[in-house]
This record gives structure tokens, sequence and C-alpha cells, in this order.
């Protein structure tokens, strides 16, 4: 799935934005009645700044619209007698329910496993009657009683569950479970009541077996969320991050306050070894900052005046003055909090089959259980009501649907969070599955190969012009350029202490260069096309230049009322990781390509340094896309890197796009995978992962396939004819726990995954 | 002997039909939305309350869902088709809005597919 490209929001607009409408959304613990809606509705109200709040009741919330703070309104809420409480979906919330329900599961669990162990050893007690006795019959329909009594507390959510679902027409492990145990106490009951009806010999009752299925599934389902809970540890790791208070001046107060009710534009100090608590830009101080966390970089990063520093990233040396620009959901971690979220809520197509068999898996089961018990009946031996019984239970009960629903889900989720850790966020299930596929990484040069920081190397004048004059007109046009190489002119001209002219006429020409009149002068700055087109004669001006551009240095030519005046050589620093980056992509054995706007020469030569395959040189921003294109129609699966900017077209065309260096700024809705740092060690890492996960998703795809496969023959008694051998229901339900379990585990393996350092 | 014989092959088969009858064969009613007022989904004890939900075509609109269920599956719900999913927190209001769609229809279930539901849009 693509994403259009979205503008990032300007600072400007964010605090607009926030200063004219903040929503909150607050839970009202305590709304009994209908009735209160209207008081704190009318409380809400008179908060200053308030323009709307609606409070539902069937919900227990309220929305409020408005420029309070969200601690203004619980306060007013509090006055007028109840309780609130903000809701913010990153949080877990729920932790403590969840934790209940997680001891409520081994509760249920324990005392089926205790009462059924119980009866287990009374049937083999010598001298206990059976239920051919009187006593014997009495004994045993009492203990059944109990049972049925043991089985609705430790799973009345199951039988609840399998009648509503019934009652809707669908299906699922809850009617398997509520089916099996339902035939097996009812089987039972019938010979406690009817011994005489039974043949000799068959008098066996199945109570200890219904509640140890239960026990089992009960202890399967509490092992089962939390380690749930553990494969989705990365996001309540990333929630920890996020600091409580922080140091605001108002006025000329400086006073810690809670992090919700920061605003933009706040002035926020930070101390050394104190975590930054919103996102926002260094005004007075420096300091060095550890972004780890987030973009997975362990060297600690520069930061002074106007640079941005990132909420939830921790300060290291200095101390410092910021001011907030972007706060609660608009912040850099919050965003990524909710893409990991929603990421690890997507499934990838290989889970498409999975999800189409469990649609019919248990509606199949049930008719197959039914199916068993007519075959037993028909050439069974006797007593066939008895076989009947056991091996549709046996069936129903081994039956496990959620192992297959489970393959995928657990794993994506494990895949997506063992990415963010390493600073890569991937957008889908769908993009983690595809990542593995690729066959060609193309690469653009500036910003991803390189530093994207060019300087001047190089400043040559012919005769009779001079080394500053060319210099003095560069640097004069450029001004009005928006070019990347400008930054590296205009950088060069503020350490000369250039005096800058007036420049008139100015006139970009896309592909070519720039024109301009400087000081009544017709000066035109660009490649050797722009010079050859205008009819100047470069030619010993390009003999000089050649050795430069054999060397990787962009040149940018001078002339001055058409004549070849000289040249700026300019050149970007290669990331160090570089070379050694794509030398593992190659290795995997993927194809590596470089696009460039860049001279051949040149862009060949940064290639071969970094050990590029190919290079498509002079390529204009716009045509990226297309040549992407033209790869695909190759057959090949490419994935793009690219800084994000002016590469969105081209990431957004690529099979898999990657953003790199996005680590201030993830809103690339263009790319599949976001890069949060600047390594090029993530495009192998990511890839590694999605063959990690994918990995998994079919081991357990396999597992889950396999189980069901050979469970459900041996469980409808196939080993019978030859060996004698007729599963016991008991083990058929451990074994279904157990099936399901081993996925979880199996998926929580990946958050065990090291990312290999060269 | 072959009456019993036939009554119980018979009533088996008659049975797997109505399982897949009942199943495959018969869907519930759906909820009409009307008006603009978001359609609150209870997801609790094992099914999604109302489970099949009918709204216009091209108009977005508004599923409220409310979890009531601890159960681990039911904690996300998931709209493949329309490539949408979301945490559903416990006992928290989460309103999902889908964008407009044409006439079809379209499901959504929690991660397992356990809990099932379908938006009918037309």
């Amino acid at each position: 799935m693509k994403y259009a490209f979205k503008r990032n929001l300007t600072e400007q607009d964010t605090m607009t934005q926030n200063q004219a409408d903040q929503e909150h959304q607050l839970k009202i613990t305590d709304l009994h009645c209908a009735s209160c809606v209207q008081t704190i509705e009318k409380a809400l109200q008179t908060v200053p700044g308030v323009k709307q709040a609606k409070v539902n009741f069937a919900t227990q919330t309220a929305h409020i619209e408005g420029t309070s703070s969200a601690k203004m309104l619980i306060d007013a809420i509090k006055e007028a007698g109840y309780h609130a409480k903000e809701i913010d979906q990153n949080q877990s919330a729920d932790q403590e329910e969840s934790k209940y329900y997680y001891r409520k599961l081994f509760q249920q669990s324990a005392v089926a496993f205790v009462f059924g162990g119980l009866l287990m050893i009374l049937s083999y007690i010598p001298g206990v009657p059976d239920v051919t006795t009187v006593n014997g019959q009495l004994l045993w329909i009492v203990l059944g009683v109990a049972t049925l009594g043991v089985l609705f507390y430790a799973a009345n959510d199951i039988y609840i569950a399998a009648i509503k679902s019934f009652k809707a027409h669908t299906a699922n492990m809850d009617t398997l479970i509520a089916m099996g145990t339902g035939v097996a106490w009812l089987f039972s009951m019938f010979v406690a009541v009817f011994p005489m009806l039974l043949p000799e010999g068959t008098h066996a009752v199945y109570f200890e077996s219904a509640l140890l299925i239960i026990a089992f599934i009960k202890f399967g389902a509490a092992l089962e969320a939390r380690t749930r809970g553990k494969t989705k540890e990365t996001v309540t790791k990333l929630i920890g991050l996020r600091s409580k208070t922080a140091r605001v001046i108002r006025g000329n107060q400086e006073e810690n306050i809670p992090i919700e009710d920061i605003v933009t534009g706040d002035h926020i100090r930070v101390r050394p070894g104190e975590k930054i608590p919103v996102d926002g830009i260094l005004i007075e101080g420096h300091s060095t900052v550890d972004q780890s966390m987030l973009t997975g970089e362990p060297i600690p990063i520069e930061k002074t005046v106007n640079d941005r520093v990132i909420g939830g990233t921790l300060n290291k040396t200095g101390s410092f003055l910021y001011r907030a620009t972007h706060v609660g959901k608009d912040a850099v971690l919050s965003r990524i909090i909710d893409m990991v979220n929603r990421a690890q809520n997507t499934k990838p197509s290989l889970a498409r089959l999975a999800d189409t068999i469990s649609a019919y898996f248990v509606p199949a089961v049930i008719s197959f259980a039914i199916l068993t018990a007519l075959i037993w009946f028909n050439v069974g031996p006797t007593p066939q009501l008895s076989y009947m019984a056991i091996t549709a239970a046996t069936v129903l009960l081994i039956a496990c649907p959620c192992a297959l629903g489970l393959a995928a889900p657990l794993a994506v989720i494990a895949g997506v969070g063992k990415a963010a850790e390493f600073g890569i966020l991937i957008r889908n299930g769908e993009a983690l599955q595809k990542t593995r596929q690729l066959s060609i990484i193309v690469f653009d040069k500036t910003g991803t190969i390189t530093e994207g920081k060019p300087r001047v190397t190089n400043i040559t004048a012919l005769s009779p012009f001079h080394e500053d004059d060319v210099f003095l007109y560069a640097a004069s046009i450029e001004k009005g350029s928006e070019h990347s190489l400008a930054d590296a002119v205009l950088t060069a001209a503020k350490e000369r202490g250039i005096d800058f002219q007036k420049s008139e006429n100015f006139k970009a020409l896309p592909g070519l260069g720039l024109s301009a009149t400087i000081k009544g002068k017709k000066i035109l700055l660009g490649n050797i096309k722009l010079l050859s087109e205008q009819a100047v004669d470069a030619a010993t001006l390009s003999e000089k230049a050649e050795q430069f551009i054999q060397q990787g240095h962009t040149i940018m030519y001078v002339a001055i009322d058409h004549h070849a005046a000289g040249f700026i050589a300019v050149s970007d620093t290669i990331k160090p990781e570089a070379k050694e980056a794509i030398a593992r992509l190659k290795k995997y054995g993927l194809k590596t390509l470089m696009l460039s706007g860049d001279q051949q020469k040149a862009a060949r030569h940064i290639a071969d340094e970094v050990g590029i395959d190919d290079v498509i040189a002079e390529v204009l921003p716009a045509e990226k896309a297309a040549k992407v294109v033209s790869l695909q129609a190759k057959g090949q699966v490419v994935g793009m890197v690219g800084d994000g900017i002016n590469d969105a077209p081209a990431l957004a065309q690529a099979d898999i796009g990657f953003a790199i260096g996005a680590g201030t700024d993830i809103a690339i809705e263009s790319a599949d995978i976001i890069l949060m740092g600047s390594s090029l060690h993530g495009v192998y890492d990511a890839i590694v992962v999605s063959n990690a996960t994918v990995r998994n998703i079919k081991q357990n795809l396999f597992g889950a396939f396999i189980y069901n496969l050979i469970g459900i023959p041996i469980a409808a008694g196939i080993l019978f004819p030859w060996t004698g051998y007729l599963l016991n229901p008991m083990i058929a339900g451990a074994a279904m726990a157990l099936s399901s379990l081993t996925v979880v585990a199996n998926a929580s393996r990946l958050r065990f995954f090291k990312r290999k350092t060269s | 002997m072959i009456l019993t014989s036939l009554i119980v092959n018979v009533s088996g088969i008659l049975f797997i039909g109505f399982i897949l009858w009942w199943f495959f064969g018969n869907k519930p009613q759906a909820k009409q939305m009307s008006g603009t007022t978001p359609i609150t989904i209870l997801v609790k004890d094992g099914v999604y309350e109302p489970s099949h939900i009918s709204v216009p075509v091209g108009k977005a609109v508004t599923l409220r869902f409310i979890r009531k269920d601890h159960t681990a599956c039911a904690s996300s719900v998931l709209f493949p088709q329309l490539d949408l999913a979301y945490d559903l927190p416990f006992d928290q209001a989460i309103d999902i809005i889908i964008p407009p769609q044409e006439a079809g229809q379209f499901d959504f279930h929690c991660e397992m597919a356990m809990y099932k539901g379908k938006l009918i849009v037309g």
C-alpha cells in the first residue's frame, strides 16, 4: 500500500494549530447516572478556553475541544464531584486489567486442575465404587454435578462466548472447547444415570477429563497472555521513554509541571543527565544528546542553538534551554509509538491463506466430528455410543484454529517491535514481508551515500580572471538559489567574509544552472551543458576540471560576460559506514545502483569508492521515479533508499521505499520503512529482520497446519484399526493448549534477535 | 436395528447440514446506520455486537468500538480489505472512521479472526 506524500507540518503550522485547537479525551471513572452528563458538561464549559465539551454516558468519556489543558479540565470535573483521567491511546491504560485477567486465568486453571486431579486419583483408588452399583451411581452423579459447577466457575466465559457466537452465526475456539467438554460431560452423566443401557466394561466417566482440559486451556491462555504482552514490549519501552515532568520557564519563574501541561512555545530547561521532555528547538546553551533509543545510533549527537531536540532522548553533558515545538500527539516519540502500534496490527499477505482457512475451520471441524461419530457408529466395535462420544469430543478438542490465526500476527508484532528497537520503523506487515524479496537496492547519492553536506574544495580561475572574482560572482548569484550545492558555496562565502553583490535578472535554468546580471556583467553558473548551450568556449576550463571530476567532485562552471572564467569544485563526504554497509548488501546477493543528479564521472567515482555496481548519473529529481519504474519493468523488486525529501516520488514508486536519516522528522509518508538513524546499515538490518520474521511466520504456519492435519485424524481414531490406539480427550486438550503456546513461544524468539554488527 | 442405524445416520447428516447452513448459509440481520451518529459496537463475550453493519455508499462512517472482553485476541480490530488496524484498549471507546467506500462487503475481525463482523456498504 502506498501513501500519498504529505508535506510535513512546519513549526509555524503546528503552533497555530495547537493554540487554536486541542482535543482531549477524558475517562470519567464514576459516571453513574445519565443526568450527571449535563452537570459535567456544564462544569467543563465554564473552564476558560473550552469551545465544546461533550460527555458520553455509554462510554463514560468526555470529549473536549479548546485551548485549555487536560489538568484544568480534570480539576473542573473534580470540583463538580466526579473523577476523570486523560485517555491516551499510546498508554497501556488497560495494563492493570490485563494483570487482573492474567491472575484470574491462573486461578481458574488451578481450581479446575485441583478438582480434576482429585477425580482422577479417586478413579484409581481401589474400592471406590463404579457406576454399576447404586452407591457408585449416586457418588458419580453428585461428582458430575459438582464438575458442572467447577466447569462453570473455571470456564463460564468460554461457554457464554460459545453460545453468543453461535447465535451470531460465527464459530470460534470457544465453540470447539465448549462442544468438546460438553460432549464429554453429557456422555459421562449419561453413563452415571443410565449405566444399564450400556454394555459391561464401558462404564468409564470422563468428568476429570473435562476439568483437566479446561485447566490446560486456561493455563495456556494465561501463559499466552503474558508472552503476548512481552512481544509488545517495544511499545511499552517506548512509552517508558516519556518523562513525567518538565522544568518550564513561564514569566520569570521556573517551575516543574507535568508534561501534559506543556504547550508549544514554552521554554524548557534541561540539565545534564535528564530526559528531554518534548520536541523543540534549542535556544540557549549546548550539549550532547543520546538519541540511541530512537535512532539506534550509539554515538551522542552535538546540539547547539537552532538544533532540534527530540522528546524522550537523553541529555548528556551540558545544560540548555529550548523552546517546545511539538507536544502531545505531534511529538516524534508519540508518532513513533503510534506507527509501531499500527504496524503491529497489520498482516502480511502471507497470512491470507491462514485467514481464509480459519474462516471455515470451526464449522468444518464440527462437521468432521459428527462424521467421525457416524463412522464409529457404522463400522466401529461395540460399545458404539462410547466410541462415538469420545472420538467426537477428542476431534473437537484437538483442533486448534488459534495456532493458525496466531501464526502471523505475533511474529509481525515481534518483528516490527524488534526493528523499532534498531531505529527502523516498518510501516506494515506487507512491507515487512516484501523487504526480503528485494532484488536490487537503489541509492540516492546526496544525503544517502554521502553526508549531504557538500563543501567547497577548490576554486580555479582562468587568466585574466581572479579566483576572488569568480567566487564573488558565484556566491552572489547563489544567494537566490535553493540548490543543495548553494549551501556549500554560501557557507564558504560566509567563512571568507564575502561582500555579496546584488544580482538582477536572476533566472534558474532547470538541469543547467543559473544566470543573472551582477555589477553590469552577465554571469552564468552551472554545468558544462550550460556553457556550451550559451556558446561559451569552455575547453580549457573543462580540461582543468577533469582531475577534480575524476576524484568525484562536482564542478560548477562560472562564465563572465560569455567568457569561461573559472570553476568551483564542491564535494560531499561519503558516510563512513557506506562501504561496509553496501558490501553486506552485496554479500546478501543484492544488486546495487546509485541514482545521482551529478555528472557521470563524479557519480561513478563515489559509486566506485563505496562499491556500488551501477550508476545512473545526471538524473533530474523528477526522473528518479521513472528509473525505478523501468527497473520494475525488467522484473526487479526495487528497494529505494533516499533521504526522503526530494526522493518522495521514487520512494513511493519503489516496492519498498527506505527513508533514511529521518530521526527528527518521521512524517515521511511516502516511505515503507523509515530509518531513524542516518546509518546505511539500517537497510541491511531491515532486510535481515524481515527475513527472520517471515521465516518465523512460515514456521508457525507450517507447524499449525501440520498439527491440525496430523492431530485431527489421530483424534478421530485413524490409528485404531491397526494399533488399537485411541487418543484420550484430555491429551487432546493439552495438545491444543500446547500448540498455540508453541506458536507464541516461537514468535517470541524474535525478541531475542540480535543484529550483527560487522 | 436397521431403523436405529437409519435414524442415527440420517440425523447425523442432517446435523452436519444444519451446521453448514447455520454458519455459511444464514446470516444475521445487519444493523442499519441512521444519520451521522456513530455505531457503537460492543466487543464482549466472544462476539461483536452488532456484528453486521449496513452503511450507505460513499459516506464516511464512524464505528465506536468498546471492548469489555479480556481475551487477548479481542484487543485489536482489523479491516483487512481496507488496510486498517486499531488497538482496542480495555473499556475505552475507540472511534474508527471508515472513509467513504463504494458498494461492497468488508470484513472486520480480531487478530486471530475469532471475532468476526461485516461492514456492508450499499
